[in-house]
Parts: structure tokens; C-alpha cells; sequence
């Protein structure tokens, strides 16, 4: 007789529900059997009176006088049963029940559960990954910045104070033995200054530091300046050089500093790349935009290697050990001219010379004050400045033009120079025997200094002219600074 | 011949390679797709511990996750040891190996077990470190560094905690 009373039921159960119930005696024999054996892939007969163990891995450390039941237990590779166990007074019942179906739609859920859960993980790990590979990229931008800041100040503090010697021996042009020996220093020294400042406005364009600072600048000066670093190169190859423009009294509102810089790049490349006929340098204004044209009939620039050219570290083939240079001039004027919302196009010809167009939007500037004569002079100009080889360039520079310059070198003599002196300017380094400069403009003005402070650095960190003018600074001059631009800016505050 | 039979399970979150270890050791092969156990998966393997001695491990592949709850205790009822797994490779899974075993310590009187650090093929991708193994250290838990895709270890894994019921018995 079947639990189900009638054999047929019994059969139809077991097909369906594929069910199979084992009997085992104490000892764990096998007693009796009922339900769908074939489907579990027994053989009633070969299983008949077996140990448990033997065929029913799964009983194997398990309590036989304790009900059970165990859902979704996979025994047969693909079949998924519940196992129910009943002991009785005589050993005990095990109950197959299959599950398939109800096991894959849970494994479906499960299965996609985990798998977001997994990614998720992997997501958060990754954010953090990032966040800490943010973190040290910041850190060594931070140290990029120093190393920038202070290679800016020690190569271009000694170059500021060659320069500016030089400059000032420009009276003494007429001697011959003299002026040999200051073209050499100027030419020299000012191309020393264009590499060192194309190797770190490179390293501060690839990292966003380069801050636009526009101010009044006369263009006749801009275009002077240039000749006289070009020329000098232009001489030494016999080539003709000329600065042509009717606009040399326009005042614009340019950052001159960069302005010149590209100039100097186009320039220097023009003269470099030419070995004989001429060097043009055209200046023209009209409508708000200031356009320079630099024309040279030198070796010309193949189509192919227009665009690669302005890559960093990139020069015109063939020449790249004849001529000298790093490659960077370009790169970086066309990266600084963006900044300007300038447009830098090259037109070029092997062969037939090269002309490179700077187009500058600039307007004119409201303030236009022309000779050096209408200022006030006898004023007291403070330097604070540890340099003495600069200071006493400075204080050369500004008694020629009839300033009373005294320079002081820490805390302690710049407040006596201003009790003493009430000087209308103070010229502040920005680094000044280890003392922040930044802090001694607040220290100034916390005792309502009356007068302008301009802040003089050699470091390339735009960060500083914000800070400055936070701290009251009324202007900013980069070093080298040129004596003339020193001079004009003084001016503008008198 | 002398034989016994020894019921182990599997522990260990989900996804860190317990089936593969299993489908490693009994079947020596290795899938690299995933697909969740859920409830268990049963299969038998004989060690032979020399010419005469072998045990049969009925290992019981436990349905992974970071938590005991009643159900995964009643499937390691009766067990005589444990393969404690974690996945190298997402250093959470340590964690929840180790809470897994104080769980199961706390409950079926410390039985012995092995654990696993899994998918050391993944090395590049390895999140544990010197603090992790340190704190293994501290707390007196022997590991091996296994990989169910190479082989390496998993075999050992089986037959030390077989050799021990046989010295045990």
C-alpha cells in the first residue's frame, strides 16, 4: 500500500512532484522506498537494503534522531532538492523533494544581487583609488609649484641683476670696446632669460597656474624692448632687422610679460632659422585688436611638420642639432597666446620663409601718461629688498631718475625707514632674508601706512599677485624687471 | 584499508571562488564564469592519505554571504571541519571570513578548518597588505594564498584538513 492509498495517485504524485521517500531502520539500512527513485537516478533494487551513507552523501554527520529539513541541496549534478528528515521509533524517513524551479528563479535574484553588490564594491574601491591618486597628484603639483617658485627665484634673481647692470651701461654704447661686451652680456643674458622662462611657463601652463594680468602698456616700449634683445642676435647674423609701426605711443591694456615672451619665441626662431635676407617685425592696431606680424626669409617650415611644431619639445626636422634651442618657444606662446584669447597662426614655406601673425584683443588703456619728466620726483621710493647687487641697481636707476631710493633689508629698518623717510612707494620683495614679503605689506598697513606698495618677485607662482593684491599691494612686477616698465609703474602711483 | 568519511563545508561571502575551489579540487577544472550557489552543493571526494589510509570528504559548497543565519547553520550541523574563504582581491571579504568563524567557533566548538585567501592570479588586483597579515598574525590564523584558476594550494587545503580528521580519529 502507497501513503497515497491509491497506486495510480501515488504514481502521478511521484511523476510530478518527483518526490522520493526513503525508509532507514537504526542501523541506517534501507527498508522501504516510495515515489519517483529513476528521477535521482537510483535503482531501487541496487539500493535496496544500502547504508544511508553510501548513496546519501548528505547524511553524513548529520543528527538522524533530530528533524530536518535542508531546502535547496544539490546531491545529483542539476537536481535540486529539499530534504526532509523524520526520525521514527525505528530509525528514521528521508524525504526528496525536488526544487528546480523555485531554486534558479531565487538563484536569478541572487545571482544579480550579487553581482551589483560586487560592482558596487569595486566602484567604491575605484572612487577611493581615485581619491587618493587625486590627493598625491595634488601633492606633487604642490611640489611641482615650490620647485618652480624656487627655481624661478634663484635663476632669475642673479639674471635680474645682470640684466639690469646691462641696461643701465646702455649710455655707454659709443664706446666700441664697451659696447661689444654689453651686447654679449644682453644678448646672452636675455636669451639665458627666454629659456628659463619657456621652461617654466611650460611646467606652469601644463599645470593651470598662468594667470592673464593686463595693464596699461605703451607699445612703442613693448616694440623697443624687443629690438633691443633682437637686434643684437640680427647683427651677429648680418641679417636686415626691422621693427616697423605707426602705433609706438598707443598705451594698451596687454600683460606685457607675456606678450613679450611670444614676441621674444616668434622673434628668436625667425632670426635663428635665418641665415641671410631679413627679419621684419610689423606692429599694427585697429579695432581693438593689436596684431604683430613677424616676417623672415629664412628656411621655412614644411606643411607637414606646421602643426607638430607647436608641440613641446618639438622642432623643425633636420636642424635639430645645427640650431640651437629646446623647442619649447613655441609651444608655449601658442599655449600662452589661448590664454590671451589671442590666435597665433604660422604660415610657412620650405625654402621661401616663414611668417608667424599675433593677433591680441586689446583695448586702449584710459591711462596714457608719456614723458618721465611730469612726475613727481624728489619722492622717497623704500626699498626692502636683500639683493644688494639689485638694490643698488634700483637705487642707481631711481636716483638717475631723481628718486630718493633707501633700501632696508628687514623688519626692524623698515620701520624705521618709515617713520624716518614716509616714503610715497615701497618696493617689497616678495622674499626678503626669509621673511615673507606678503607679511610685512600687512605689517606695513596695519599701521595705516598712507603710501603704495608694489611687490617684486622672481617666483612664476600666479597664486602670489591674488595674495599681493590681497594684501594691499597696489601693483606687481615679475624679475627680471625692466628698468623702464620699474620706472612707468612707479609713475603710475605718484 | 581503512576509511572514514568526514563532512566539511565552505564558508565564506559571496563570490569569493568556493564553488571553483571544489569544482578545482574534485573535478580539476576551473570556469571563470560566475554563477551564485544558492542552498548547497554536495560532492564527495576520496584523499588517500597513503597505500592504506583514505578519507572521504563530503564537502558541503555553502551558499556565500557575510553572515551566518539560522538556515546556513542548519546546513553545518554535524560538520568535522571548514574551508574559511576570502577573496584577496576585495578586502572586505576578510572581514566577513573572520566573523563567519567566530560564529561558527562559538556555535560547533572550533572545529578545525583551513583558511583561504582566493584568486591570488589576481595579484595585481590584491587589496590585502602587511596590516592584514599582521592582524592574521596577531590572532594566531594560519592562511595560504590559493587560486582555484592555477591550482595552487587547493589540493593541500583538502588534504590537511583530511589529515587531520585521520590523526584526530
Amino acid at each position: 500500500m502507497t501513503r497515497a492509498g491509491n497506486p495510480r495517485l501515488s504514481q502521478f504524485l511521484s511523476e510530478e512532484l518527483r518526490y522520493l521517500v526513503l525508509a532507514f531502520d537504526e542501523h541506517n539500512q534501507l527498508i522501504s522506498s516510495e515515489g519517483n527513485a529513476a528521477f535521482y537516478g537510483f535503482d531501487t533494487n541496487s539500493i535496496s537494503g544500502k547504508s544511508a551513507d553510501e548513496f546519501l552523501p548528505f547524511l553524513t554527520g548529520i543528527d538522524k534522531k533530530v528533524t530536518q529539513h535542508l531546502p535547496y541541496i544539490e546531491f545529483i549534478d542539476n537536481i535540486i532538492t529539499d530534504i526532509y528528515l523524520y526520525p521514527d521509533a525505528s530509525g528514521y524517513e528521508v524525504v526528496l523533494l525536488e526544487t528546480s524551479a523555485q531554486h534558479d528563479a531565487q538563484r536569478s535574484v541572487q545571482q544579480q544581487s550579487n553581482e551589483n553588490a560586487i560592482l558596487h564594491y569595486r566602484l567604491q574601491q575605484l572612487s577611493e583609488r581615485l581619491k587618493q591618486n587625486n590627493i598625491l597628484l595634488e601633492k606633487a603639483n604642490q611640489a611641482k609649484s615650490e620647485f618652480i617658485a624656487t627655481a624661478s627665484h634663484e635663476l632669475k634673481t642673479p639674471l635680474a641683476s645682470i640684466l639690469g647692470y646691462a641696461e643701465s651701461l646702455d649710455k655707454y654704447r659709443d664706446n666700441p670696446e664697451l659696447e661689444q661686451a654689453f651686447t654679449a652680456i644682453s644678448g646672452n643674458g636675455n636669451y639665458l632669460l627666454s629659456l628659463i622662462d619657456n621652461l617654466l611657463e611650460q611646467g606652469r601652463v601644463e599645470s593651470d597656474q598662468v594667470s592673464i594680468q593686463r595693464r596699461p602698456s605703451k607699445l612703442g616700449v613693448l616694440l623697443d624692448d624687443i629690438e633691443n634683445i633682437i637686434r643684437p642676435l640680427a647683427n651677429k647674423k648680418k641679417l636686415s632687422f626691422k621693427v616697423e609701426s605707426s602705433h609706438n605711443e598707443l598705451f594698451l591694456l596687454l600683460d606685457e610679460q607675456h606678450v613679450r615672451q611670444i614676441l621674444i619665441n616668434l622673434m628668436t626662431n625667425a632670426v635663428k632659422y635665418t641665415e641671410e635676407g631679413q627679419v621684419i617685425l610689423k606692429a599694427d592696431y585697429s579695432d581693438g585688436l593689436l596684431q604683430f606680424r613677424i616676417v623672415d626669409t629664412g628656411i621655412g617650415i614644411p606643411e607637414s611638420e606646421l602643426e607638430e611644431i607647436m608641440l613641446p619639445f618639438r622642432r623643425v626636422g633636420g636642424h635639430r642639432n645645427s640650431i640651437e634651442g629646446i623647442g619649447l618657444g613655441l609651444s608655449v606662446s601658442h599655449k600662452l597666446a589661448t590664454l590671451m584669447d589671442a590666435e597665433l597662426l604660422i604660415e610657412s614655406k620650405p625654402g621661401q620663409g616663414t611668417t608667424a601673425q599675433l593677433t591680441i584683443p586689446a583695448e586702449k588703456s584710459t591711462i596714457n601718461k608719456t614723458g618721465l619728466s611730469d612726475y613727481n620726483r624728489n619722492a622717497h621710493i623704500l626699498l626692502v629688498e636683500d639683493d644688494s647687487d639689485l638694490s643698488s641697481l634700483f637705487e642707481k636707476v631711481l636716483s638717475e631718475y631723481g628718486y630718493k631710493a633707501i633700501t632696508v633689508s628687514d623688519q626692524e629698518s623698515l620701520d624705521q625707514a618709515l617713520n624716518t623717510h614716509q616714503p610715497e612707494i615701497i618696493l617689497m620683495d616678495h622674499n626678503v632674508n626669509g621673511h615673507n614679503g606678503l607679511d610685512l605689506v600687512q605689517h606695513i598697513y596695519k599701521d595705516d601706512y598712507p603710501g603704495k606698495v608694489i611687490m617684486m618677485t622672481a617666483s612664476s607662482d600666479q597664486s602670489l599677485v591674488d595674495m599681493a593684491l590681497q594684501a594691499g599691494c597696489s601693483d606687481f612686477l615679475q624679475k627680471p624687471i625692466n628698468l623702464n616698465t620699474l620706472i612707468g609703474t612707479i609713475q603710475q602711483y605718484l | 584499508m581503512s576509511s572514514l568519511a568526514k563532512k566539511i563545508c565552505l564558508i565564506g561571502d559571496f563570490g569569493v571562488g568556493k564553488t571553483s575551489l571544489v569544482r578545482r579540487f574534485v573535478s580539476n577544472i576551473f570556469t571563470d564564469d560566475y554563477i551564485t550557489t544558492v542552498g548547497v552543493k554536495i560532492e564527495t571526494k576520496v584523499v588517500n592519505l597513503d597505500h592504506e589510509n583514505s578519507v572521504k570528504l563530503v564537502i558541503w559548497d555553502i551558499a556565500g554571504a557575510d553572515n551566518l543565519d539560522s538556515l546556513k547553520m542548519s546546513y553545518l550541523q554535524g560538520a568535522n571541519g571548514y574551508l574559511l574563504v576570502a577573496d584577496g582581491t576585495r578586502r572586505n571579504t576578510l572581514d566577513s571570513a573572520l566573523v563567519l568563524k567566530q560564529k561558527i567557533d562559538s556555535v560547533l566548538d572550533a572545529p578545525p578548518y583551513q583558511l583561504l585567501l582566493n584568486k591570488v592570479d589576481l595579484k595585481s588586483d590584491w587589496e590585502l597588505g602587511d596590516d592584514d597579515y599582521l592582524m592574521l598574525k596577531q590572532k594566531n590564523i594560519l592562511y595560504s594564498e590559493s587560486s582555484a584558476l592555477t591550482g595552487s594550494a587547493v589540493e593541500q587545503a583538502f588534504e590537511k584538513l583530511a589529515r587531520g580528521f585521520w590523526q584526530s580519529k
